[in-house]
């Protein structure tokens, strides 16, 4: 995954505000990174370009290998679909990644039975923790060369114990991670390098994880808002589908 | 060899991906309706039976002439293979054209970044081919069977016809996307607009040698008009075309094409339509 002379916002209230250097990195087969920054709009317009959901303000973003989506996000399949039609579809689209994993479909249904999920249940129909729980599955369900994870709220959880190995079985040496989340359980189970990052993107600190929490925790002023941050990565909303009849009613 | 190989590959994930969304969004229609997966094409069935029942009420209305209740255009064909071919093609270019009129309405598919609104529009022009055409066949199929007068002169010709409007209606769907985001009055305006003149000058319900010649450059500008009529031809070759030509059909739709994916590959990033902030 490279970021070519990128620039992107850093300020949610003013869309000039881009960060001061364009960004010339690169993650490697293998790295599974930590982004840290007290700026949160910022890291969150990072998984959005890294997502394929916004264009950076100049610069490209290119990754080589099958990327995923942001891990655990509830968007992409609608309400009215029923799981079997929803993984059917997926499996469609991401053959591919079905074929290379380690997870099988038989394992991804006998883990949803543990929370009575069944495949001819309609995703509406799913109350919080089982619908929590049937988007995480089905992102671990698919074997990706890189992951994207915004937040791991949910995986960190008691009832993710099951999720949390199965993503482990997955992210084998080759594979990639990166991560804006601010679980520090998070970071040290599924992550090995940290970057730090200044408030218009600047980067303070890349080596090894340990040193990069250590260094966030002398060094990076956490704002108030950080505390429910983890909440606020949701592209989703914006990608709903409407259902209109005007198109069919209206012949003349 | 690699470089064909990779491109055969990657054609062919484009289209398992463009299959896959097609079903996503006719299971999703079907979830929604009591028609179930019938919905598809019950809609344009009442519409074609409606356009058919007019066209034959309005000529028994006029009373029985020597040209029976077809007019003119029945010393050539059935009256209900006459209106049906006008209709299939017509349709195919009218519902894709105002489905995207309306800008993107199926975007939940694009969380998943191996999707590009470009295979939803595909998909969506598959699912509307395939119900028309599904429709037609069946229709003259019907028709065949009852009159047992079975004619397809150039089957070639009409395959060809066929396949030039689907891509001039792809063009011109990808042209009139991007402006989905306009006024939301302005684009009610556009669209009716585009309705009016598909439907009366696209010849669904007449026969280009059935308007006098000085009248015939008022809908002959309509490329619509000229897929409608080849593909008529292309079932009865005795039917007369005049100032109807299949090299147009080609130059629109293929100039309509290039241009929409010129216009596409420059403004991708306008369908996505996620809130930076």
């Amino acid at each position: 995954m490279t970021f070519d002379r990128l620039t992107l916002r850093c300020d949610a209230s003013d869309s000039n505000i881009v960060n001061t250097t364009p960004w010339n990195w690169s993650i490697c087969a293998g790295e599974k990174i930590c982004i840290m920054s007290s700026n949160s709009f910022l890291k969150d317009q990072l998984m959005a370009i890294i997502s394929g959901f916004v264009h950076p303000v100049s610069g490209d973003f290119e990754a080589f290998g099958s990327l995923s989506w942001p891990l655990g996000g509830e968007g992409g399949l609608d309400s009215k679909l029923t799981i079997g039609t929803g993984l059917e579809f997926l499996s469609s689209i991401y053959s591919d990644c079905l074929e290379a994993s380690l997870v099988s479909v038989d394992d991804f249904f006998e883990v949803l039975q543990t929370r009575s999920i069944d495949s001819n249940m309609r995703l509406k129909d799913l109350v919080k923790e089982q619908k929590d729980f049937f988007y995480m599955m089905l992102s671990i369900l698919f074997s990706f060369d890189i992951y994207i994870v915004p937040r791991s709220k949910y995986l960190m959880t008691k009832n993710a114990r099951p999720l949390r190995n199965l993503l482990h079985q997955q992210l084998s040496d080759s594979k990639s991670l990166v991560s804006v989340t601010i679980n520090n359980r998070f970071r040290r189970e599924f992550c090995n390098r940290g970057m730090v990052l200044g408030p218009r993107g600047e980067t303070l600190f890349y080596g090894d994880l340990e040193e990069a929490i250590d260094y966030e925790n002398q060094n990076v002023k956490i704002d108030s808002g950080s505390e429910s941050e983890e909440n606020q990565f949701d592209m989703a909303s914006n990608l709903t589908n409407s259902d209109s009849s005007s198109d069919q009613s209206d012949v003349f | 060899m690699m470089f064909i190989n990779r491109i055969i590959k990657g054609l062919r994930r484009q289209w398992m991906i463009i299959v896959a969304i097609a079903d996503y969004d006719r299971n999703r229609q079907a979830a929604g309706s009591s028609l179930g997966s019938w919905e598809s094409l019950i809609g344009p069935l009442q519409m074609m039976l409606f356009f058919i029942g007019m066209r034959v009420g309005f000529s028994f209305l006029r009373g029985t002439n020597k040209f029976a209740a077809g007019g003119s255009t029945d010393m050539y064909f059935n009256i209900v293979v006459f209106m049906s071919t006008g209709f299939c093609i017509a349709f195919l270019f009218r519902n894709v054209a105002i489905k995207s009129l309306s800008g993107l309405k199926l975007k939940a598919p694009l969380y998943y970044p191996r999707i590009k609104p470009l295979d939803i529009l595909l998909a969506l022009s598959l699912n509307d081919m395939r119900a028309l055409a599904t429709l037609s066949l069946a229709i003259l199929g019907i028709v065949y069977y009852f009159t047992w007068s079975f004619r397809l002169d150039s089957p070639g010709l009409a395959i060809s016809v066929y396949l030039l409007t689907v891509m001039m209606a792809i063009g011109f769907g990808l042209s009139v996307v991007f402006l989905g985001r306009l006024n939301k009055w302005l684009v009610k305006i556009i669209k009716r607009l585009i309705q009016r003149v598909i439907i009366f000058t696209s010849g669904i319900f007449f026969a280009t040698f059935e308007i006098p010649a000085h009248l015939r450059p008022f809908i002959t500008w309509n490329p619509i008009l000229h897929g409608v009529e080849l593909f008529r031809y292309s079932i009865n070759n005795e039917y007369p075309i005049p100032d109807i030509s299949l090299s147009y059909l080609m130059l629109c739709s293929i100039l309509m094409l290039g241009f929409s994916l010129i216009l596409y590959r420059t403004n991708e990033s306008l369908l996505l339509e996620v809130n930076d902030d």
